[in-house]
Formats: C-alpha cells, sequence, structure tokens
C-alpha cells in the first residue's frame, strides 16, 4: 500500500497529458477539416445580378465555413469522448469520474482554443491565397487586411464558441452513454420544441450574441459551461462503472 | 437579390462531406497510417501547420494593396443618395430644373459636344436596349452645339459603391439622330472579403451584416441634354424617355 499522497488535480492532469497523447488522431481530422474547408471558401459565396446593361458578379470570402467546420469537428470529439471505446482508454490509469471528466474538460478547452485559433487564422491563409492567385483588379481592398483587433476579437468569439457547443454536446453525449434511450429522445425533444416554439432556436442565439458585449458573452459562456460541466458530472457520477 | 442561394445548397453538401471525412475517411487512412501518424508526428504537424498560420498575419500586414478596387463601402450613404436623387428625378413638378451639377447621388461619368448639323434632334435606340432616362434643357442662345452628359446614380452591390466604376452608355451622333448602340453590355466582378461571423455579429449586429449583402442598383443612369434655344426635338417612339428639364413632357 502507497502512502504517498495524490492530489485530484495532479491525477487529472496526467489523464489530460495522456488522452492528449491517445487522441492525437482527433486533432490530425482537425487539420484535415480546416484544409477541405479552406478550399470550399476559395470557392467563395455570391450571385449574380443584371441592370439594364450592367452585370454584376458579385462574391464574397471568409473564413465562415473554417469556423462552421471546426465547430462541427468538436461536436464529433465532444460525443466521441463520451463512447465507451474512448472511455476505456482510462482504464489503465488511476482515477474516478471526477477526474476522467476533469480531463476529458481539460482535452475539450484544448481543442477548442487549438480549433478556434487555427480556424480564424485561416481567413489570414484565405487572404494571403486569394491575395496571389485572384485577380486584384476585381477585388474590394475594404475587409481585405483585417485588423489585429478584429483578428483577436475573432479568435476569443471563436473559441468561446467552440467551448460552448463542446460542453453541450459532451453533457449530451454523456446523458445518451447514462441512457440509451436519449439516444432517440434528444433529437425528438429538440426537434418537437423547435416546432412547437419556433423562434426558440433565434431566441438562445440573440441570448448569447445580439447585443451583447465581448465580456458579457464571455459571461454567458462561462457561466453556461460551468452549470453543463456541472451536470455532466451529476449524471456521469449516476452511471453504471462499466459504463 | 438573395446571395444566400448558392451557400443554401453548398453549406448542406460541405456539412455532409466533412461529415462523411471525420467519420470514415479519416480512420481510414489512420488504419493505413497507423505506423506512420505517431503522436510525436501529429503534434509536429499540428505546430508545423500553426506555425504557418501564424507567419500568414505579418505576411498580410506587409502586402502591398495595390491593384485592388478603392471604392467606396458606404452602402447607407449611397442608398440615402439614390432614395433622395430618385425623388428629385421622378418628382419633377416640385424639384425642377434640377442642378445636374450640384446634385448629390449623381456621378457625372461623361461628357461630349456634338456639332448640330440640322435643325433637329432625333433619337434612335435598338429596340432590345433599355434606353436612359433623358433630360433635356434648351440653352438661352443658338451656339450650334449639342452637349450630352451621362450620369451614374448611385448603385452599391454588398456594400459597394460602385457608382464609379459604371460605364456610360454608348452612343453616336449623326445626321441629327443621337442613337444608342445595344452591344454596350458592362460586366463587372466584384470580391469582397466579409469579416467572419464571430466578429461581424457583435461589431455590426445580425441587421446590419445582413444589410452589407444588398444589392441596389437604382435607377441606372440618366442623359443630360442641352441644346440650341431653337433647335427642334423630335422624340419619336421615346416620348415616355424623354423630359424638357422644365418638367413638361416633350410633344412631337
Amino acid at each position: 500500500m502507497s502512502s504517498k499522497e495524490v492530489s485530484l488535480l495532479s491525477i487529472s492532469f496526467k489523464q489530460y497529458y495522456y488522452k492528449l497523447k491517445a487522441h492525437t488522431d482527433l486533432l490530425n481530422r482537425l487539420l484535415l477539416t480546416q484544409v477541405f474547408a479552406l478550399i470550399f471558401s476559395l470557392l467563395g459565396t455570391g450571385g449574380t445580378g443584371t441592370s439594364g446593361q450592367l452585370s454584376v458578379t458579385f462574391k464574397t470570402y471568409s473564413a465562415n465555413i473554417v469556423i462552421v467546420f471546426s465547430i462541427l469537428w468538436i461536436i464529433i470529439v465532444a460525443v466521441l469522448l463520451t463512447t465507451r471505446p474512448y472511455k476505456q482508454l482510462e482504464t489503465p490509469l488511476v482515477g474516478n469520474r471526477l477526474t476522467g471528466n476533469l480531463s476529458d474538460f481539460g482535452f475539450l478547452m484544448t481543442a477548442s482554443v487549438f480549433a478556434g485559433i487555427t480556424s480564424t487564422f485561416g481567413g489570414v491563409l484565405l487572404r494571403n491565397v486569394m491575395y496571389f492567385i485572384s485577380d486584384r483588379s476585381t477585388m474590394a481592398v475594404d475587409g481585405f487586411y483585417l485588423t489585429f483587433t478584429d483578428l483577436m476579437y475573432g479568435m476569443v468569439v471563436a473559441i468561446l464558441v467552440l467551448v460552448l457547443v463542446s460542453l453541450i454536446f459532451y453533457f449530451l453525449g454523456l446523458l445518451v452513454q447514462a441512457n440509451k434511450v436519449f439516444a432517440i429522445l434528444i433529437p425528438v425533444v429538440i426537434l418537437g420544441t423547435l416546432r412547437v416554439y419556433t423562434h426558440l432556436g433565434q431566441s438562445v442565439l440573440e441570448f448569447y450574441m445580439v447585443n451583447v458585449s465581448l465580456p458579457l458573452f464571455a459571461l454567458k459562456v462561462i457561466i453556461t459551461a460551468m452549470i453543463l460541466f456541472g451536470i455532466s458530472m451529476l449524471v456521469s457520477n449516476r452511471m453504471e462503472v462499466n459504463q | 437579390m438573395n446571395l444566400s442561394g448558392m451557400s443554401f445548397i453548398l453549406l448542406p453538401l460541405m456539412i455532409f462531406i466533412i461529415v462523411i471525412v471525420i467519420r470514415d475517411i479519416v480512420p481510414f487512412l489512420r488504419t493505413r497510417m497507423s505506423g506512420l501518424l505517431t503522436w510525436k508526428r501529429s503534434f509536429i504537424c499540428a505546430g508545423l501547420y500553426v506555425g504557418i498560420l501564424v507567419l500568414m498575419v505579418p505576411m498580410l500586414y506587409v502586402l502591398p494593396n495595390e491593384g485592388f478596387i478603392k471604392v467606396s463601402t458606404n452602402s447607407n450613404q449611397a442608398n440615402t443618395l439614390y432614395q433622395n436623387v430618385l425623388n428629385d428625378l421622378f418628382n419633377p413638378d416640385d424639384n425642377f430644373p434640377l442642378d445636374f451639377y450640384q446634385q448629390e447621388g449623381l456621378y457625372k461619368n461623361s461628357s461630349k459636344t456634338f456639332k448640330a448639323e440640322t435643325n433637329k434632334l432625333a433619337f434612335n435606340s435598338d429596340p432590345n436596349t433599355n434606353l436612359p432616362r433623358i433630360f433635356v434643357e434648351r440653352k438661352a442662345v443658338d451656339d450650334g452645339e449639342i452637349n450630352v452628359s451621362t450620369y451614374a446614380g448611385t448603385q452599391s452591390v454588398g456594400g459597394i459603391d460602385i457608382t464609379k466604376l459604371i460605364v456610360p452608355p454608348a452612343m453616336s451622333f449623326n445626321k441629327g439622330t443621337l442613337s444608342f448602340p445595344s452591344n454596350n453590355q458592362q460586366v463587372l466582378n466584384l470580391k469582397k472579403f466579409n469579416p467572419d461571423f464571430t466578429v461581424d455579429q457583435f461589431k455590426n449586429g445580425i441587421s446590419e451584416s445582413m444589410n452589407s449583402s444588398s444589392w441596389h442598383f437604382g435607377f441606372g443612369q440618366v442623359i443630360y441634354i442641352r441644346v440650341p434655344k431653337s433647335l427642334e426635338i423630335d422624340t419619336g417612339a421615346y416620348s415616355h424617355q424623354i423630359q424638357m428639364i422644365s418638367g413638361k413632357q416633350v410633344s412631337e
């Protein structure tokens, strides 16, 4: 019997470090996803309009697709972390539900920060590529040179969005692992609610993103993240050992 | 014009492809490349990727801003001017004589002077051509010159004020007839970088973000003709398009 005391955080950190190494394939998926998204982004979105003798073809470019794809990636990662094969990775390590969830939380935070930074910088890469491959005489200078403030702003917001989405889907993933009925129940409840309360989705979005400052948005995300993590812990504690 | 039409089709397709990539293709590649993709190599790859992206930031700021379209992106101002000038042009009873030289929202894009070869001015246009609105003003003197100026009304596409990019309508003057050929189609290709939605919604709000993608072609162009005092005007089939600057419709 060992007399050495181990703290919760040190075990969680060891598990986190172990998961970081074990789940590097998830990082590779993100890189591939973002490369695909950047290629799609090069196509731009737009349309053609005609007025008399004038015909205008207008295309807009942004890193929105890269961010959206990164959000999809983090959803998949968050759900995967709650599945049995990924949970079984913890088995060789000393720990409990709490350390396992804390390490998952740490992993999701790291993944969100990485994806947030790379997806925002993807917009910069897109601009650089377009500068060299596209005819600049058809490109408006306004909006091309991102200000450093906008870049930082976008990065922080992207990270916060990814954190929020990852914790929502981590919680939903845990619910499904706790009881498979939720795999059917959750989509039914979400779709049913959105059908009855048609403006609910928009209201939720507005609560977080419309007419709020960045600090307020960050505060809302942090509070929601803490609540979601707390509930996830409660759900996790009620699960069977082998789940 | 609705710009989201293309993205409406593309986005679900892209989402479908990316889900397939994340779920199936990557694990397939991973099993094939499991020997190559160790965690150390994966971290190096990720580090290199971040490194390249970070390097792109200073690179963007040192790129010279030459060769771009440098036009106003104040679409709100453009729209206001368009509304004002529309009101002034098409409510002539109150607003004429209109001072074309001072009128905001009108951009003069060409000016020509023709010798009045006859004592009559007629108009000719291809049936497939949308003839711009023509305003005719008589000069105080008989100087034998017909001064034709063309003005583009304020137009904006996706928040870019394109008024100054509009080419004037092609025209020729021969034997007292001012002709507008049909082969005067102008094609403009425009590209613009928009801020990501993560920034845009906080900085500009959702309504402003949507407004920035709107199109306002306005009324197109107008032609302002100053003719000698005694020159006879023959509007022919275009009487509804031609208007005396005094506000009275020209009669044959």
